[in-house]
């Protein structure tokens, strides 16, 4: 890809009047979304920046801590629990949704019956309210009463504490994660995938490629601009985990589904800590920097821009 | 002038009148959570508003998932209802932090009898000598059972004398063990009973957070203290060995009777009250303020029946609501005006004839009980029985956190993962730094 409009400053210097028309227009287009951004985003993301040095209930002013709240967190056992559960999670997945994802995108990608069918049964949990989806799945997971269980027992198997036993309750929410949002995950790989010219393709054909070869060697290096990208929304998007978990386990039993944005969220609006809160939102911010630069820097460098 | 303007002027006109009109009445925000008392409380507001035509009273439901939340966010944004429910367990953290009206002034400036309030309810709202709230209702904890599942069973209904012990947990667990059912129809008592395969269990509700209506009763009923030394202690009690033997009685009841579900079961898919009126489980824990949801149960037919009775007697948790002022609402005299009708003789009355909470003003208790005359559950009364004995309910200014520690331990070890004595000291020690 070339460097985008960066020239777009010199340009700017002798516009002609038509241009310079249509640049207003144009910035008058995106006003809208600029303000929207300067003040749902920006503000309260400076405002959080500042809050994380104070001590702050909600009902009474903040207090000035200076870098006290980040010395507590660092000391407290849980506030490391939800950071060891939260990297579980990007761990198991990103990588597993993002390649699940590739995979029925490919199949999907062929023309079959059903097509369209198929795509929206995948879209569909996309598109639902995480906390109806998580309810329905405690439904189905409920260890005494629930579907699966129910299944396993008709079929003479014992029942499975899904969210019940601390070490299966993470690794059930994850599933539910990874289904939910493997809709969103196709659609940016077909986009990908539709991309890649046809030529390029029947060429590999003609010179004898297997589907194997053709997959590692054509369709990977063309698609991996897509692939980074969606890793890199991927792993923020993880990161940030929070309406699964918080609907359908509540952190539990125990801490063992107690995510770091869940914890943040307790911190601030239940325990009125809203300080500690800020904390903890300037380090996941922190984390997540240097998560997407350590991406860009052993990830990126082989991403293959040239022929898409 | 064109026919535009005209329009424009009539519209300004208007504007300006109703503006005029509107500047003298108060408008009043007023925020719940329970939508079983809308009705009554809307009757209520509704005398209240024709007899003080100067006030509008907006009502705003929250549901209780939401409505501490909604109160928080609103006080970091100043803008809060004026007038709204406040509970014994969020009480403390609100109270600590300077967000509710001291009403002792006002009380004493307008002579509030407050003699007719049961004395205990006004403590709950009383904080280092000021007073934050009269007295909405009462509400004590008792069983609720299905009818149907005990005579299916061919097991007796309970009896007001039942009893249990934290031995080996007496005719209570000895009626819940023939109400538990495998896959198989054999009931718990059975030798080949499986417990793998439950189907139907005796009792429910058993999670860690279900305090006020399960395990802190029976903690008291075998003579502990409860959570902390005193009310705003800073002593955690649980380590007492009669309430330990009660939490491991608690977890024996998932884990060695199998006559109750793990938390997990119905934290986690089902409510322990949609579980009941599943037929899912045949006895439940129930606050009078589930007597309304109760009305809504058909298909089977069922009763109330007090707590069995623990060795050293029989102990409810006896809570209150009552309204809370915001302290920094900009019509204090209407907040006022407007609580002191909705704890007062007339409102009471008018909220006690829909029969959904008992009235907190003792003489009124009647008018509650008339509304049950002739309808399930039969045994209502048994409510006001279980208001004989009480023990301490745990107020702290860091409640919200302790709590949030302690239902989680207490799950753990409902879920069988560890013993009770384990679990108290998981929770001695976490919450060592928050009770100083």
């Amino acid at each position: 890809m070339p460097p985008v409009i960066l020239g777009g400053v010199i340009v700017a210097r002798k516009m002609s009047p038509k241009r310079k028309r249509e640049a207003v227009a144009g910035y008058l287009f995106i006003t809208p979304n600029l303000l929207g951004f300067l003040i749902f985003q920006l503000v309260p993301i400076v405002v959080a920046i500042l809050l994380a040095f104070t001590e702050w209930d909600l009902i009474n002013d903040p207090i000035w801590v200076g870098f006290a709240n980040y010395r507590n967190l660092l000391k407290e056992p849980v506030f490391h629990l939800s950071v060891k559960k939260t990297l579980y999670f990007v761990v198991i997945n990103v990588p597993v949704q993002s390649m699940l994802a590739l995979l029925i995108a490919i199949l999907l990608n062929r023309s079959i019956r059903f097509q369209n069918l198929i795509r929206t049964l995948f879209i569909v949990p996309w598109v639902s309210m995480a906390v109806a989806v998580g309810l329905t799945w405690t439904w189905i997971y409920n260890s005494q009463f629930g579907l699966l269980n129910e299944i396993l027992t008709r079929v003479g198997l014992d029942k499975i504490p899904w969210l019940a036993h601390p070490d299966w309750a993470l690794i059930s929410v994850i599933v539910v994660n990874i289904w939910q949002f493997l809709g969103f995950h196709i659609i940016v790989f077909l986009a990908g995938l539709q991309m890649i010219p046809r030529e390029v393709e029947e060429a590999a054909i003609v010179d004898g490629a297997t589907p194997l070869t053709r997959f590692f060697k054509v369709t990977l290096p063309l698609i991996s601009p897509v692939l980074f990208y969606d890793l890199i929304v991927n792993v923020i998007g993880t990161f940030q985990a929070f309406d699964l978990p918080y609907a359908m386990t509540g952190g539990g039993p125990g801490s063992a589904t107690r995510v770091y944005n869940l914890y943040l969220y307790q911190k601030g609006f239940q325990f009125l800590r809203m300080g500690e809160a800020s904390a903890m939102a300037v380090m996941l911010f922190i984390i997540i920097g240097i998560t997407t630069a350590f991406f860009f820097r052993v990830v990126g460098r082989r991403v293959n821009y040239d022929l898409t | 002038m064109s026919k535009k303007s005209v329009v424009l002027f009539v519209l300004l006109a208007l504007v300006f009148v109703s503006g005029t009109a509107g500047a003298e009445k108060v408008t009043l925000r007023y925020m719940f959570w329970d939508q079983n008392q809308q009705e009554a409380y809307a009757a209520s507001i509704d005398e209240f508003m024709k007899q003080n035509p100067d006030i509008e009273v907006v009502m705003e439901l929250a549901e209780w998932g939401d409505y501490w939340t909604k109160l928080t966010t609103g006080m970091a944004a100043r803008n809060l209802p004026d007038v709204f429910w406040g509970h014994a367990a969020y009480f403390s953290a609100f109270v600590a932090r300077g967000a509710l009206l001291d009403l002792k002034p006002l009380i004493e400036r307008d002579n509030i009898d407050t003699s007719i309030y049961y004395q205990s309810l006004l403590d709950f709202w009383s904080y280092e000598g000021a007073q934050y709230g009269l007295a909405k209702d009462w509400d004590t904890i008792a069983f609720f059972y299905n009818k149907d599942l005990f005579d299916e069973a061919g097991v007796p209904y309970p009896t007001d004398d039942w009893s249990w012990n934290p031995q080996d947990g007496g005719e209570f667990v000895r009626i819940l063990q023939q109400l538990t059912f495998d896959d198989q129809g054999r009931n718990a008592l059975h030798p080949d009973f499986d417990e793998k395969r439950i189907v139907q269990y005796g009792l429910g509700d058993l999670a860690g957070s279900n305090m006020q209506a399960g395990w802190l009763n029976f903690v008291w009923m075998n003579g502990g203290t409860g959570v902390l030394d005193k009310p705003y202690g800073s002593k955690l009690v649980m380590n007492e060995p009669e309430c330990i033997e009660v939490l491991q009685f608690w977890s024996d009841l998932v884990n060695k009777y199998h006559v109750a579900p793990p938390p997990e079961a119905t934290v986690a898919g089902g409510s322990p009250w949609d579980l009941f009126t599943a037929e899912k489980f045949a006895v439940v824990p129930q606050g009078s303020w589930m007597l309304t949801a109760g009305r809504s149960i058909e298909g089977f037919s069922w009763d109330v029946v007090g707590m069995p009775w623990g060795p050293k007697g029989r102990y409810s948790a006896f809570n209150g609501l009552a309204h809370n002022i915001y302290a920094h609402t900009p019509h204090k005299e209407e907040a006022w005006r407007l609580l002191k009708w909705l704890e007062g003789y007339e409102s009471q009355k008018i909220v006690a004839q829909y029969g959904c909470v008992f009235p907190a003003i003792e003489s009124l208790v009647d008018v509650f009980l008339d509304a049950y005359a002739g309808r399930d559950p039969e045994n209502v009364a048994v409510y006001t029985e279980m208001a004989e004995n009480t023990g301490i309910w745990p107020m702290h200014v860091n409640w919200n956190e302790i709590f949030d520690i302690i239902q989680r331990e207490l799950d753990m070890m409902l879920q069988g993962f560890v013993d009770a004595q384990t679990a108290v000291a998981n929770i001695e020690m976490q919450v060592s730094h928050l009770l100083q």
